[in-house]
C-alpha cells in the first residue's frame, strides 16, 4: 500500500472505531499507531506512543486548561453565573426579550470566566431558564436562547478550545484571544439583534420585565463585585501585559476559589464536587490530546496533507470555494462530535490545506471555532440542546430545536461576514 | 448496582481519592504561582523555580485525574450509530471499546515505564533547581498504571453485560459531551 493509501485507510479505521463507540481520543491515538506502525515499524511506532503523551503532559501551554476548567467549577460553585445573570438582567430586562438579551450578556460575561460552551449552557439553563418561564417566557424560545447563548462559552476568550488549538497548530495563544475578540462581540450583537426582531415579531414569546433605576443599576453592580474583579484580574491581567495566559489561568482559579470561599459558599462538598468535575472533563479533553496528537504525527508522516493540498490547488477553484466547503463539512461534524474532538480530528488535514490556501492560522482558528459552535446547536444532534434538554426535561427535542432556529440563521451570518471579512478576526491583532 | 457493584464501587472511591490529591496539589501549584506573579509585580523579586516545579508536578496531576475518568467511565464518544442497533449488538460495541481502552492503556503504561527509567538513567534535572526529573515520571507512570485493574474491570463488566443486560452501565450514561 502506498503511503498516501496508508493515511486514508488510517482516517477510515479511526472512523471506524468511533462507530463502534471507542472513545474518540483512543480511536485517533490506535488509528495513528497501528498505522504509523506499518509505515514506519512497531519499534518507532511504539515510541510516539509514549513521546507525543508525554510531550503533552509536559506541556506548560496546556496546563492552562485544568486550571480554566477549575476557574469554571469554583465560579459556579460560588454563584457567579447567578451574579453574571443579575448584573445583565438589570441593565436588559426591562426591554421586550430583556430577559433573553440578559442570558446572551450573561453567557457571554460566563463564557470568559469558564471556557466551555456545553458548561456555559448547562449553568444558564439552571440559572437562567426557570427566571424566563416564571416571567412567561415561551419555553421553546428561552431554551433556544440559552443553548445558542452557551456556544459564547467557546468563543469568548479565554476559551480552552482555542487553547489545544493554538498548541497543535503552533500558533501563539494570545494572539488567538485577540483575534477572537471583535468576532465575539459581533456575535452577542448578533444574538441581540435576533432576540430584538424576534419579540417584535412574536411578542408573547418574550414579555417585557420591570425597569431598574440607575440607583438600583449600582446597587447590582456594587453587589457583582467578585465576578467584575475576576474578570477584570483575568482578562485585564492577561491582555495589559501584567501576566502571561498560564499564570492568569492559575490566577483564576485561585481568585475564583478565594471568592466562593469569602462568600461561605465553598462546603467541602462543593469544593470536592468542583475538582472532580474538573479531574474528569481534564482527562476527557487530555485523552483526546493525546489521541490527535499521535494521529498527527502519522498522518503528516504519510505525506498527505502536503498531497492533499497540490490536488486541491490542482483543482483550480477559488480558495474560498474551498473554505466554504470546509464549513459545510464541519457543520455536519459539529452536529456529531463534541467541539474538541470536532477540530482535533480534522485539524491535521485541514490546517495544512488552509494554510496552502495562503489562510492565516490564527483566523482559521476563529473559522473553525465558530462553525463548530453553531453545528453545536444544528439539528439533528446538537450537543447543546441536548444539554438544554438534560436541564428543561419538560421541553420537547423540537421545541429547543424551533427556538435555536432564529440564532442558527444569525450564527450562519456571523459565519459569512467572518469568513469573507479576515479583517475583522485579524484586525486588532495587526492593530496591537 | 447488580453483579460487580461492589469492586466497581471501590474503584470509583479509590480513583477519586487520587484525583482529589491530584486536583488540590493542582490549586497548591496555582497558589505559589499567584505568590510568584504578586512578588514579580508588587516588588520585582519573581521566586526562582515555580517554572521548574510546575511543569513537574502538572505532569503528576494530570495523571491522577486519568483512574477516576475511567473509573467513571466518562468518555467522549459517539454513541447514536451504533446505538441504532441496540441490544447485544450496541453492549459488543461497549465491551470492545473497553477493551480497545484498556490496549491503549497497557501500550501507553509499557512505554511510559520505560522512558522513567531512560530518565533514571540519564539523570536528567531540571533546569533552574536541578530536580531529579525520573521521580516525577515514575510517580506519573505508577498514577497511570492505576488505570489498568481499573479499566480492566470495566472491560470485564462489560464483557459480561453482553449477555446479561442489566449489568450495562450505559443505559443512560453515554456521553457525547466534554469542552
Amino acid at each position: 500500500m502506498t503511503e498516501l493509501g496508508l493515511a486514508g485507510a488510517g482516517v477510515g479505521f479511526m472512523f471506524l472505531l468511533i462507530l463502534l463507540k471507542v472513545p474518540i481520543g483512543v480511536a485517533m491515538a490506535l488509528a495513528g499507531f497501528v498505522g504509523f506502525g506499518l509505515l514506519g515499524g512497531w519499534g518507532a511506532s511504539l515510541s510516539i506512543l509514549v513521546s507525543e503523551p508525554a510531550g503533552i503532559l509536559e506541556s506548560f501551554e496546556l496546563a492552562v486548561i485544568p486550571l480554566f476548567l477549575l476557574m469554571g467549577s469554583f465560579a459556579t460553585a460560588g454563584g457567579l453565573s447567578a451574579d453574571i445573570y443579575r448584573l445583565a438582567y438589570a441593565f436588559l430586562g426591562n426591554r421586550r426579550g430583556g430577559l433573553a438579551m440578559a442570558t446572551i450578556g450573561g453567557c457571554a460575561l460566563f463564557g470568559a470566566v469558564c471556557g466551555s460552551s456545553p458548561a456555559t449552557a448547562a449553568t444558564f439553563g439552571r440559572v437562567a431558564l426557570p427566571e424566563m418561564r416564571a416571567r412567561g417566557y415561551a419555553a421553546s424560545f428561552a431554551a433556544g436562547c440559552i443553548a445558542a447563548g452557551g456556544t459564547l462559552g467557546a468563543l469568548v476568550p479565554p476559551s480552552i478550545i482555542m487553547v489545544v488549538y493554538a498548541v497543535l497548530a503552533r500558533v501563539p495563544i494570545l494572539d488567538i484571544f485577540v483575534a477572537a475578540l471583535v468576532p465575539a462581540v459581533i456575535a452577542v450583537a448578533l444574538h441581540l439583534v435576533t432576540i430584538a426582531l424576534y419579540v417584535r415579531w412574536n411578542p408573547k414569546a418574550g414579555p417585557a420585565g420591570e425597569r431598574f433605576s440607575w440607583a438600583e443599576r449600582l446597587t447590582v453592580l456594587r453587589q457583582s463585585w467578585a465576578v467584575l474583579l475576576l474578570l477584570v484580574a483575568v482578562i485585564g491581567g492577561i491582555y495589559g501585559g501584567v501576566f502571561t495566559v498560564n499564570e492568569a489561568a492559575a490566577v483564576g482559579a485561585v481568585f475564583a476559589f478565594v471568592i466562593a470561599l469569602v462568600r461561605g459558599r465553598l462546603t467541602w462538598r462543593s469544593f470536592f464536587a468542583a475538582l472532580e468535575e474538573t479531574a474528569g472533563n481534564t482527562a476527557m479533553i487530555y485523552l483526546i490530546i493525546f489521541g490527535a496528537s499521535i494521529f498527527s504525527y502519522f498522518f503528516t508522516v504519510t505525506g498527505a496533507p502536503e498531497a492533499m493540498v497540490r490536488s486541491v490547488e490542482g483543482l483550480d477553484v477559488p480558495p474560498l470555494v474551498v473554505i466554504f466547503a470546509l464549513l459545510g463539512i464541519y457543520l455536519v461534524l459539529g452536529a456529531i462530535f463534541e467541539t474538541v474532538s470536532a477540530m482535533l480530528i480534522t485539524l491535521p488535514f485541514v490546517l495544512p490545506l488552509v494554510i496552502g490556501l495562503g489562510y492565516d492560522p490564527i483566523w482559521w482558528a476563529v473559522i473553525n471555532v465558530v462553525v463548530i459552535e453553531l453545528g453545536m446547536i444544528t439539528p439533528p444532534i446538537g450537543l447543546n440542546v441536548f444539554v438544554l434538554r438534560g436541564v428543561a426535561r419538560d421541553v420537547p427535542l423540537g421545541a429547543i430545536y424551533r427556538g435555536v432556529m432564529p440564532f442558527v440563521a444569525a450564527d450562519i451570518v456571523r459565519l459569512v461576514i467572518l469568513t469573507l471579512f479576515p479583517v475583522l478576526s485579524l484586525g486588532l491583532l495587526a492593530w496591537l | 448496582m447488580p453483579g460487580l457493584s461492589r469492586p466497581e464501587r471501590l474503584a470509583v472511591l479509590g480513583t477519586r481519592a487520587v484525583a482529589l490529591l491530584g486536583l488540590a496539589g493542582l490549586l497548591a501549584i496555582a497558589l505559589v504561582t499567584v505568590a510568584d506573579v504578586l512578588a514579580r509585580w508588587l516588588f520585582a523579586a519573581p521566586f526562582a523555580g515555580v517554572y521548574d516545579l510546575s511543569g513537574l508536578f502538572i505532569a503528576v496531576a494530570l495523571a491522577a485525574c486519568f483512574p477516576a475518568a475511567l473509573a467513571q467511565r466518562r468518555n467522549i464518544r459517539v454513541t447514536f450509530f451504533a446505538d441504532l442497533a441496540g441490544g447485544a449488538l450496541t453492549r459488543t460495541c461497549d465491551a470492545l471499546a473497553s477493551l480497545a481502552t484498556l490496549f491503549f492503556f497497557v501500550l501507553l503504561v509499557w512505554q511510559l515505564a520505560i522512558y522513567a527509567g531512560e530518565l533514571a538513567e540519564s539523570g536528567q534535572t531540571t533546569f533552574v533547581l536541578e530536580l531529579a526529573v525520573a521521580p516525577w515520571w515514575v510517580a506519573a507512570t505508577i498514577l497511570f498504571a492505576l488505570c489498568l485493574p481499573v479499566q480492566a474491570l470495566v472491560a470485564l463488566v462489560d464483557i459480561l453485560a453482553i449477555g446479561r443486560p442489566e449489568l450495562s452501565r450505559y443505559a443512560d450514561a453515554d456521553s457525547a459531551g466534554g469542552a
